[in-house]
């Protein structure tokens, strides 16, 4: 069975936007700055996605009154096309599966709002369409073309990890012969708040977009690394254990031990369960803020530019001398007991 | 050889009632259970009417979760599950093995996020309850369902307007077919909610008079709610435990359209190629009975009737179909659950379901059309969901044999 492969990615983030200027933040050690706020939120900020190098992906008038979280899935596409070497998109062969977790939960507010305030005949019709869970996925077909299976996944953070496993199944069943694996957050004044009365900080918003391509395909750019096994699971309450469970079926497929890991990123509360041995084990979170779904699909950003550059896996660790920087795990769990995972290997 | 995927249980929440002998009474009966919402004040909308599930206020049998914590999202889902896995035999001898639980819904919880939202409107978002939100995400209604039933495996949520429904079961299918699991637990769910109806109000969707889906005179759908739950089982599985077979689930397509946020192509071509990998998918079976998704409003029905010519060429004025979207409105999420159910229900007893309100025929839909049940000799029915932003989803049930 071919390979499925990494061939482009792309970045909106509170540190930078595109590859090349995500890439040198996480060389420089860049922070995001928690400096944006909501003034019916006291005493909290966010990090707010760099917008600086987006707007040409943005230009298409049709997108005016797209929502954030949409612009920055579409602005995240566009660059992973690039990077892939695409300047059109086969649209029959071409699968898009979106991961959310809030979705356009900003529209949504202001639509519910002219409803409650009493006035719901001069609704927006416009917010209305724009706020539905599908609507990130929906401007993104509609922009580039996508014909093939378009989904919305909506499944709390580990949303994006289970995007890349249903776009993974997609490519291996041959239904088609390319995914784009995106995940998007924006940060609204409803869902600050009560992340925020829920003791959850360091909120961010941005987007990250995978493409996929099975090997066979040809003409491909190098690749950055391959799909080598993905995992999801739910234990309700057991968030070790599902975490367990996911890693051993990601080892048992991709025919590996942990001992065979070189560096685990994870989004899972600083909780890792302990057959992690040996392994290095960090967030990037601390770069990027929590931005909930995106989490996960900016860890496998991340592995991928630290494949190409090991400076950078230096720079995120502070040391790391061997540059045989070959398997990646990205994890990702909640302790509601729903916990994902996915081995990457270095193409 | 492909492994084969069977229907062994179903549990179906409507305005027509709770469970497949209250549905199927009136839904063979041809009635419909349209009526003035009560849940909240349409009366500054274009329509006072939907499907509302009034006969349901809450799922009794919830046993390990706090009843009043949950939204209405997750009563409907887990009642539903609940007749499933009784139907099935495995309630109250539960699954002891990893399941997948693939789910579709456009709103999860959204009664209890316009509550929340009410409240803060009137005290601040500082002092709105928070647990009004502990059942809203979309997310929560799969993870809450896998606690209530003591089950562990894998979950996933599709929005994909109205077509989740098909989705999810399309996507659960596919994984029994390669193997993933033996067992799914599968389908959709949606509330009947303001902002949903304010919605489609505002896109001057809704129908100001009767759903009468491919009637020339239509004018708009008519909303819904519900719960619609499939236990699909590997075959081999089923046989070996003594299960009843329903029916076997035996194709699925998808594409999308690429053609605007909320209209589809008018063209068909890509719903056409849904319903054709569906039909490729099921090794091309002669299909006897079509469950149109048959919204009533002019694009849907309209593109709906080209898809069907393109994949069916002059054969598809011939196909018996309808759409049920009449007698209990359109369930979103639920949609293509409930009308999978119901095809399943119509296999089962040889009946043609009945296309209500159906006068006028509209020359642009030029289709076989059933305007009361009809007893048939169905072994393979095609059922068709299309949503908003292009999404396109056909499955293929047939008979077992």
């Amino acid at each position: 069975m071919s390979r499925v492969l990494v061939t482009g990615v792309g970045v909106v983030s509170p540190i930078a936007s595109g590859n090349d200027l995500f890439a040198k933040a996480l060389l420089e050690g860049v922070l995001p700055r928690f400096d944006k706020r909501i003034e019916s939120v006291s005493g909290a900020y966010y990090a707010a996605a760099d917008r600086s190098d987006i707007h040409r992906q943005l230009s298409d008038r049709s997108l005016r009154r797209a929502a954030d979280v949409s612009k920055y899935a579409i602005a995240a596409v566009k660059m992973a096309l690039d990077d892939a070497g695409m300047h059109a998109v086969d649209s029959d062969n071409t699968a898009l599966v979106v991961g959310v977790t809030n979705g356009p939960l900003a529209y949504t507010q202001q639509f519910h709002h002219s409803i409650v305030a009493g006035y719901p005949a001069d609704a927006s019709p416009f917010l209305f369409s724009d706020s539905v869970l599908n609507a990130v996925a929906s401007n993104c077909s509609l922009l580039y073309k996508i014909k093939g299976p378009v989904h919305t996944l909506v499944c709390g953070r580990a949303a994006s990890l289970k995007s890349l496993m249903l776009a993974v199944s997609l490519l291996k069943k041959g239904e088609v012969k390319r995914a784009l694996v995106v995940a998007s957050e924006e940060i609204s004044e409803i869902a600050f708040s009560c992340y925020t009365r829920m003791g959850v900080s360091n909120m961010s918003e941005g987007a990250a977009a995978l493409m996929l391509t099975v090997e066979d395909v040809g003409g491909l750019n190098q690749p950055y690394c391959e799909i080598l096994s993905s995992s999801s699971y739910c234990m309700p309450g057991d968030q070790i254990g599902a975490l367990d469970v996911v890693l051993s079926k990601c080892f048992g497929d991709a025919g590996m031990t942990s001992n065979d890991i070189d560096m685990v990123l994870y989004d899972s509360d600083g909780v890792l369960p302990p057959e992690i041995k040996g392994a290095v084990a960090r967030s990037v979170m601390e770069r990027t803020g929590n931005s909930f779904a995106v989490n996960a699909l900016w860890h496998i950003v991340a592995s991928c530019m630290l494949f190409k550059d090991v400076k950078i896996a230096e720079a995120i660790l502070g040391h790391y001398s061997s540059g045989n920087l070959k398997n990646i795990v990205v994890a990702s769990s909640e302790n509601s007991g729903a916990a994902s995972a996915a081995v990457l290997r270095r193409a | 050889m492909k492994r084969r995927v069977v229907v062994v249980g179903i549990g179906i929440i409507t305005s027509h009632g709770v469970g497949q002998d209250e549905n199927w009474q009136k839904i063979k009966s041809g009635l419909s259970s349209i009526s003035e919402v009560s849940c909240f004040d349409a009366s500054i909308y274009r329509t006072r009417f939907a499907g509302e599930a009034k006969c349901f206020k809450e799922c009794d049998s919830i046993r390990n979760l706090k009843k009043r914590r949950l939204d209405r999202a997750s009563h409907l889902l887990i009642d539903s599950a609940y007749q499933a896995l009784s139907h099935a035999g495995l309630y109250p001898d539960m699954i002891n093995e990893p399941v997948l639980v693939s789910l579709g819904t456009t709103l999860g919880g959204m009664i209890s996020g316009e509550q929340f939202h009410k409240e803060a409107m009137v005290k601040s978002f500082a002092r709105a309850r928070l647990s009004l939100l502990s059942d809203y995400m979309a997310h929560n209604q799969s993870i809450k369902l896998l606690a209530e039933l003591g089950l562990e495996g894998n979950f996933l949520v599709f929005s994909n307007a109205c077509a989740s429904g098909t989705n999810a079961i399309g996507h659960a299918f596919h994984s029994l077919r390669a193997g993933d699991y033996n067992f799914a637990i599968c389908g959709g769910y949606d509330t009947l909610s303001e902002f949903t109806f304010a919605g489609f109000n505002s896109l001057m969707a809704l129908s100001p008079s009767l759903c009468k889906p491919f009637d020339k005179n239509r004018d708009g759908l008519v909303l819904g709610e519900g719960a619609g739950i499939l236990v699909l089982e590997e075959e081999g599985h089923a046989l070996k435990r003594g299960a009843e077979i329903l029916c076997e689930v035996s194709g699925y397509g998808e594409t999308s359209d690429a053609y605007h946020i909320t209209r589809p192509d008018p063209c068909g071509t890509s719903a056409a190629k849904a319903i054709t990998k569906a039909i490729n998918d099921a090794g091309n079976p002669s299909i006897d009975y079509i469950n149109a998704h048959g919204t009533a409003t002019k694009y849907n029905d309209a593109m709906e009737a080209n898809a069907l010519t393109i994949a069916f060429g002059e054969r598809a004025g011939d196909i018996p179909t309808s759409s049920i979207k009449p007698m209990i409105g359109h369930l979103l999420g639920a949609a293509g659950a409930v009308e999978a159910i119901s095809s399943v229900l119509a296999i089962r007893n040889n009946l043609l379901l009945p296309n209500l309100n159906f006068k006028s025929p509209d020359p642009e839909c030029n289709l076989n059309i059933v305007q009361s049940p009809i007893a048939a000799d169905i072994e393979t029915v095609l059922s068709n969901s299309f949503g908003f932003g292009g999404a396109n989803a056909s499955i293929v049930l047939r008979s077992y044999r």
